[in-house]
């Protein structure tokens, strides 16, 4: 008995001491920042990664674009979500979670743009050609003007209010090292010039398509960048270079054109010059909030939210494609858009450049140009042919005004849900209300609460932000 | 013949002994002295019934002589009586005094019986036990006569009120449920808050807790769902410095140590406890008829009521139901003189007043020692236990019942014209998903230890001891076609493996006056956590419950992680006389989850104490039996932060891949530097014994301030990042605990007897640096859109927009601006501190009413000094909601030229649209009495049960349960919410959590 307690006594004492006490673990679901851009392979994951994070719900998961269409005259808010009900009612606050949430993840995939731009030009892996990392700085350059042009529509008043010198969103271009820097905000005017400057010098170094379908549509190409360099000009009023962008992209036939019926919904063609991609798996980015969650009635598993508005309703002639073709009513009696179909998986493509925008980008900034003229009734006639309605001829317009009203309404009823229709009103002075909403007034271009608060929180940290007017 | 070995298992506990020691030694001075005069020779043995072999040291005397001697280590004892004297007392610390006649015997055998009073209860400490009234820590301590009986799902709600110093919230009436449990307040921001669990030696599993389950609700998972209440012997709260340093680490939150229950040798006896009850909420929250919907619709829209619909269905009284709740435990235990055992089986029922919310748990377990020989002992303690939870979704979820029923529209209706379940949207179907989706948790726990231990010299033990805390769960959701249409499917299992190693030398002795004991440990403990999870989505039929018949898998995921902790420890013990008491402990951890240049940290505590009693001046005093100050100072601290927190992250998965391809994105910024928090506490306790102990008091003041708060310091969304996580914040709690038992009335047959648990605390937020400052210059961290922890405030204090009513003049809303002046305008710009929700007091205060064999008990709680934040009422209350949601009735009550004292604006005023937003419209104060427990047990006499010859002991008892609660609060709203579960930075929150159950339970114990 004595041996035996020995024996179990010296083993377990002996056992106790070496037991290991190696306390350094790496972790198995994450790379450290050093391995991230350490070869080809994790430079280009890291540059889909500044895609995958514009899926999310608040950058291209559709929160952006449902805010503007519902602020505006197009859709009509019917949730409970208080923090989007207070931006229906121009009740805004200035701690609105929904908000400081977008902002936050605008900028979460600007800053991993950044990275890539900063970092990829000094991966050591030299498989990685001077081409590719000039490709991939430029996706991310793409991408970053993408993200801060939607945010600057967003968060300041558009130049035709505000003027160049109006306050915009701070211009950050390096990646985060440890460094706080508590940046102010830039003008409107610097923020254009910068996303001008980053979009003219990525195009050179962008493929015009690439293997798959999917990337052609869903990654930065020649074509994307000259069609948001064809809204940005478009959006400031530089007609000329809005018409001559558009051009670009609409020269490109074997890639670009107008889908011959509205069937081009939910797949990758030639409609669509920059969709941001989304599969079932990319649930976990839009969840319970993408396109499809507030596009769709109640009863196909998603909210049911945000329906036409009566105004929409009521732009559309009976027998427009538009309006009978890509919609339906809801078991409440509301008609939806049927846009965006996956209520279940939510794997809607974010549609963010179409072909038919560029078409009326053109049309617009040539009658803008030239008055009535004949490239703008053709562009026009076009999409009006595919809605199934008559054309129209010069005769029909009383004058460039009259002109460029119709085509601006045109643009309304193909873009519809898609989230042009606030800036749309904006950059004409107009009210994002018709005459006789509860809203009208508040609802004005130049109106304090048609843009969007700073983020309380960021002024909280960073002194030298300063909130919009009216949200103090 | 060796010296009497100590006996842990027998719960004998080391002070005893040692004291035998101590006064065998005095005693043989005085037997010298009296050997020296003329007399008679007595013999005999002392016997106690835990030692019928004899106990060493026994102080026989004679009385009113100073003749005397002590009893050998067999017990045995020799003593020479001089002439005229014919008493001899036996005395002995822990057991009665017996004074017996000489007569003309000249052996005397003794039977001690042991008194509990004097003895002074048996302290768990950390990696050991003391006597409590030789012991220097501050803690305080349940047996199982405290807890039995109570139909409780776990141990945690036997401490509310029986503690002092220990706030505990329950955080929801949902099944399984955690308690929220504070030990002298937060000693955290962003870390976790609770206190360290640690049954029979090893610590749970309990960090990672919401690692287990993603989804229902904000509510966190019981870390110890799975012990059983009736396994308990003991519950130790450690509260000071000097019994939290020895756990270092993970000390600050402070230490609860569970012991379960052990064999005895002797006899076999077997119990069988069952009871069985219902359950119904405490309180429902009003909601408006169809009738008063379709009332307030017309109103509203100038439409005539009769347009609406005028079917409707009373969807809260659907899933508000009489819940039931039943337990049945089997036990037995016994053994011989060198094996013990107790071994435990135990099935557990509940049907929660929500539908569809069940919980079934079956607990095994088996505890055993043996001892090889007189110097050689081990044993092992196994837990094994499984639980069935049948979930709901609650708070700020539209899948829970507790939520959506008041949500949804009073016209839903759950059922088509054809009887068939209708598809309703945004707001689920929740009688469909009651009767159709499946949504279990399923828990599988394995605690166990196994131990070894060796005297290698009579005063030195070793001791090795292996744990494991195995957790495996499984989590099951599937959706139907009707909730979600093609059906969804989810599933997760997640297994928690921790095993540790824990190696103790023990020493322990008398030197003369001069009492010596120290501690020297080792111990090293590893959990690999591994989680495999699948989901997916197009079911052809709902009768296919698992994710393989799914059309398209939307998860396909596999998760691994680790941490380790190697720590060492040591404590020394000094007493002198036994009056005065010195103790010393340290520790040093090593922690896998700090940066490598903060990977070590070293905790200590010092504490003194005095036991004034056992001076001259007070020994003589007819009142005070007892009476012991003592202080203590030192450091602990608080690992719970994610495994990898200081690393520079990319991460890789399907939220950084796309289009088919894989990518990774930035989703943590470094932090080398990384540390611990550590909390430093000063303790001043004084404990006292009255009038025979009949009136017992404890009382501690503490001091605790915590440094190097890890806090997530915001930082500029333009970083790319929310936070940063730094050792930046300081934070003080202070306070006062108290606890007071009196036996009021003592007769043969009645006794009244009062204990009063109640703990006063302050919680201050004293530095953040780097922390964003509000407009009045206050740095702050917001824990919630309610609430913050705001610089020279609570860590939980509400900064909120002051509502002032309804003006009576115009039928306007109105709000305070930040000066004070009544404004129609609301501002988030307006917001004040208005309150925090922790309670400046709270406690309970147990009667307990002795009758022959008839006991009455009642235990009830108090807070006083707290907010609450009905969130949900910002829904309730919302005047937009209208054709969205249900409503609180009290919007009915509006403003109009005849009824200006209203409660909501006149309809279709300017501030209609403005009034659901948030302020002090939704805050309450929390300040509330609640009839915990009131209990009514009958010993039946034994005189009875003899007759049966097999039942030993018989017992039948009632109880209620939070039967009767007393506030201010109006129907609808429960005290004990907290949607945030654990969270430090968001308490005293409601999103339609789910109030408490109040229940009345009938039940049988039996012992045979």
């Amino acid at each position: 008995m004595k041996n035996l307690t020995k024996i179990l006594f010296t083993g377990l004492l002996a056992g106790s001491l070496t037991a290991c006490e190696d306390l350094q673990i790496d972790p198995q679901q994450s790379l450290s920042t050093e391995l991230a851009f350490a070869d080809r392979q994790a430079v280009e994951g890291s540059l889909l990664g500044v895609y995958s994070l514009s899926q999310e719900f608040e950058v291209f998961g559709s929160l952006p674009h449902v805010i503007s269409d519902f602020q505006a005259d197009n859709v009509d808010f019917i949730g409970s979500f208080p923090t989007l009900q207070d931006i229906r009612l121009y009740a805004t606050q200035s701690d609105n979670a929904t908000i400081r949430d977008l902002w936050r993840r605008h900028y979460r995939a600007i800053l991993a743009a950044n990275a890539v731009i900063q970092f990829t030009p000094d991966s050591p892996d030299e498989n990685l050609t001077a081409e590719e990392r000039a490709q991939f700085v430029a996706e991310a350059k793409f991408m970053r003007a993408l993200l801060m042009f939607q945010m600057v529509n967003l968060f300041a008043q558009p130049i035709q209010q505000g003027g160049e010198a109006t306050p915009g969103i701070p211009i950050v271009t390096d990646a985060f090292t440890g460094e706080i820097v508590g940046y102010p905000r830039n003008t409107v005017g610097e923020v254009h010039a910068f996303i001008l400057d980053d979009l003219t010098s990525a195009v050179s170094d962008l493929p015009t398509s690439y293997g798959t379908a999917s990337f052609t549509r869903g990654r930065a190409t020649q074509g994307a960048a000259n069609a948001l360099l064809s809204r940005v000009h478009l959006y400031r009023g530089e007609w000329q270079q809005a018409a001559d962008r558009a051009q670009n992209v609409l020269d490109e036939e074997d890639l670009y054109g107008l889908a011959a019926n509205f069937g081009f919904w939910g797949e990758n063609n030639a409609e669509f010059v920059f969709a941001i991609q989304n599969s079932e798996i990319d649930n976990g980015r839009t969840g319970s909030g993408g396109w499809a969650s507030y596009y769709n009635p109640a009863e196909d598993g998603a909210r049911g939210d945000a329906p036409f508005s009566d105004y929409l309703l009521e732009a559309y002639a009976a027998n427009d494609r538009r309006l009978t073709e890509i919609s339906k009513e809801g078991d409440n009696g509301r008609i939806y858009t049927t846009k965006f179909p996956d209520a279940i998986n939510n794997s809607d493509n974010s549609p963010v450049i179409r072909t038919t925008e560029v078409v009326l980008n053109r049309a617009e900034a040539l009658a803008q140009l030239d008055g009535i003229n004949q490239t703008s009734l053709d562009l026009i006639n076009e999409l009006r042919e595919r809605a199934g309605l008559a054309e129209v001829a010069a005769g029909d317009f009383s004058g460039k005004e009259d002109f460029v009203d119709f085509i601006l309404e045109e643009r309304r009823k193909e873009l519809a849900f898609e989230g042009h229709r606030r800036m749309d009103l904006l950059r004409y002075g107009r009210a994002l209300r018709p005459e006789g909403d509860d809203h009208y007034t508040a609802s004005q271009a130049g109106q304090d609460k048609t843009i969007l608060p700073i983020p309380q929180r960021e002024l909280d940290i960073n002194p030298e932000l300063v909130q919009n007017d009216g949200y103090n | 013949m060796e010296f009497c070995i100590i006996n842990i298992v027998k719960n004998l506990n080391l002070f005893t002994k040692m004291k035998r020691v101590l006064l065998s030694l005095a005693c043989t001075m005085l037997a010298v002295i009296s050997v020296l005069a003329q007399s008679r020779t007595v013999t005999g043995t002392v016997t106690s019934e835990d030692e019928p072999q004899g106990i060493p040291g026994v102080n026989v005397s004679v009385k009113g002589t100073m003749a005397g001697t002590i009893t050998d280590i067999d017990g045995t004892y020799s003593l020479t009586v001089p002439e005229g004297s014919d008493v001899l007392v036996y005395s002995f610390v822990g057991f009665n005094t017996q004074e017996i006649s000489i007569g003309n015997q000249s052996q005397i055998d003794i039977l001690l019986t042991p008194d509990v009073k004097t003895l002074g209860e048996v302290l768990v400490v950390g990696y050991g036990t003391q006597s409590s009234r030789l012991s220097v820590q501050s803690i305080s301590s349940l047996d199982n006569s405290q807890i039995e009986g109570m139909p409780i799902f776990t141990a945690q709600e036997a401490l509310q009120g029986q503690a002092a110093g220990v706030q505990l919230t329950g955080t929801s009436g949902v099944g399984g449920a955690q308690q929220n449990i504070r030990i002298r307040g937060v000693a955290s921001l962003t870390a976790g808050g609770s206190p360290l669990f640690v049954v029979d030696g090893v610590p749970l599993n309990d960090g990672s807790s919401s690692d287990y389950s993603n989804t229902s609700g904000a509510i966190a998972l019981n870390p110890l769902m799975e012990l059983n209440p009736n396994e308990i012997e003991s519950i130790s709260v450690l509260k000071d410095a000097s019994a939290v340093a020895i756990y270092g680490s993970r000390g600050a939150n402070g230490v609860i140590l569970i012991e379960t229950k052990k064999g005895k040798s002797g006899q076999s006896r077997i119990n069988v406890d069952y009871y069985q009850g219902v359950q119904t909420p405490t309180t429902v929250r009003p909601y408006m008829s169809l009738q008063q919907y379709n009332q307030y619709r017309s109103l509203r829209t100038d439409t005539p009521a009769s347009d609406f619909p005028q079917q409707g269905f009373d969807w809260p009284d659907a899933v508000i139901q009489q819940g039931s709740i039943s337990n049945l435990n089997l036990s037995a235990s016994g053994g011989s003189e060198s094996t013990t055992y107790f071994i435990s089986g135990t099935y557990f029922n509940q049907d929660t007043y929500a539908m569809g919310n069940e919980l079934d748990r079956f607990n095994g377990r088996l505890n055993m020692t043996h001892k090889f020989s007189d110097k050689a002992r081990f044993g092992a303690n196994i837990g094994l236990a499984k639980t069935y939870n049948d979930r709901i979704y609650s708070d700020n979820s539209t899948y829970a019942p507790l939520t959506s029923a008041f949500l949804h529209l009073p016209y839903t209706r759950p059922y088509d014209d054809n009887g068939n379940y209708s598809r309703l949207g945004f707001i689920p179907n929740l009688l469909a998903i009651e009767d159709l989706a499946i949504t279990d948790y399923i828990t599988r726990r394995t605690t166990a230890n196994t131990f070894f231990e060796l005297d290698i010299l009579p005063d030195l033990t070793f001791k090795t001891d292996w744990g494991i805390d195995q957790i495996q769960t499984e989590e099951t959701f599937r959706f139907p076609d009707i909730v979600e249409p093609t059906g969804s499917g989810y599933k997760r299992i997640i297994q928690d493996y921790k095993w540790l190693s824990t190696n103790t030398l023990n020493y322990e002795k008398y030197f003369g006056p001069h009492y010596v004991a120290g501690l020297l440990g080792y111990s090293y403990e590893q959990a690999d956590f591994a989680s495999m999870t699948v989901e997916g989505s197009g079911f052809v039929s709902d009768r296919l419950p698992n994710v393989a018949s799914a059309a398209t898998p939307t998860i396909t995921s596999s998760t691994g992680t680790n941490w380790r902790l190697a720590s060492y420890f040591a404590r020394v013990n000094y007493r002198y006389d036994d009056k005065f008491l010195f103790e010393g402990s340290a520790r040093r951890d090593g922690s896998s989850r700090f940066g490598a240049d903060n990977r070590y940290g070293n905790f200590w505590a010092l504490s003194a104490g005095w036991i004034i009693s056992e001076e001259e001046f007070l020994k003589n005093n007819s009142f005070l039996d007892y009476l012991k100050l003592n202080t203590s100072y030192g450091t602990s601290g608080n690992d719970r932060i994610s495994n990898f927190e200081s690393l520079g992250l990319y991460q890789a998965g399907t939220l950084g891949d796309y289009a088919g391809s894989p990518g990774i994105y930035p989703s943590q910024p470094a932090n080398p530097l990384l540390g611990w928090e550590e909390s430093a506490q000063f303790d001043v306790t004084l404990n006292a014994a009255l009038f025979n102990s009949r009136l017992e008091i404890e009382t501690s003041f503490w001091n605790k301030d915590t440094e190097g708060l890890l806090l997530d310091v915001p930082i500029p969304y333009t970083t790319g990042y929310a936070s940063l996580t730094q050792n930046a914040g300081t934070m003080r709690n202070r306070g006062v605990d108290l606890m007071i038992k009196s036996v009021n009335v003592q007769t043969p047959s009645f006794e009244w007897s009062t204990t009063l648990n109640v703990g006063f605390l302050k919680n201050e937020v004293l530095e953040l640096p780097g922390a964003s400052e509000d407009n009045e210059g206050r740095r702050f961290v917001e824990g919630s859109a309610s609430q913050r922890a705001i610089e020279g405030h609570p860590v939980n204090t509400f900064y909120l927009v002051r509502y002032n009513g309804i003006n009576p003049e115009t039928g306007e809303a109105e709000w305070l601006n930040k000066d004070g002046e009544p404004t129609n305008t609301y501002s988030a710009n307006d917001r004040v501190i208005v309150g925090s929700a922790i309670p400046r007091v709270s406690g309970g205060i147990t009667n307990t009413f002795s009758y022959k064999g008839l006991q009455l008990s009642a235990l009830i709680t108090f807070v006083e000094g707290n907010h609450i934040m009905y969130d949900d009422l910002r829904f309730l209350y919302n005047p937009n909601n209208l054709n969205s949601f249900n409503l609180d009735p009290q919007l009915l009550n509006y403003w109009t030229e005849d009824n200006r004292n209203s409660f909501a604006p006149r309809l279709n005023g300017d501030t209609q649209s403005n009034f659901g937003q948030r302020s002090t419209l939704h805050l309450r104060k929390g300040d509330h009495i609640r009839l915990r427990n009131l209990s009514l047990t009958y010993n039946i006499p034994s005189t009875v049960l003899e007759n049966t010859k097999i039942i030993r002991t018989a017992r039948v008892y009632g109880m209620l349960q939070n039967f009767l609660t007393i506030s201010n609060l109006e129907d609808g709203l429960e005290p004990e919410v907290n949607d945030g579960g654990d969270n430090n930075q968001r308490q005293g929150e409601s999103f339609f959590t789910p109030a408490q159950a109040k229940s009345f339970t009938l039940g049988v114990s039996l012992g045979f």
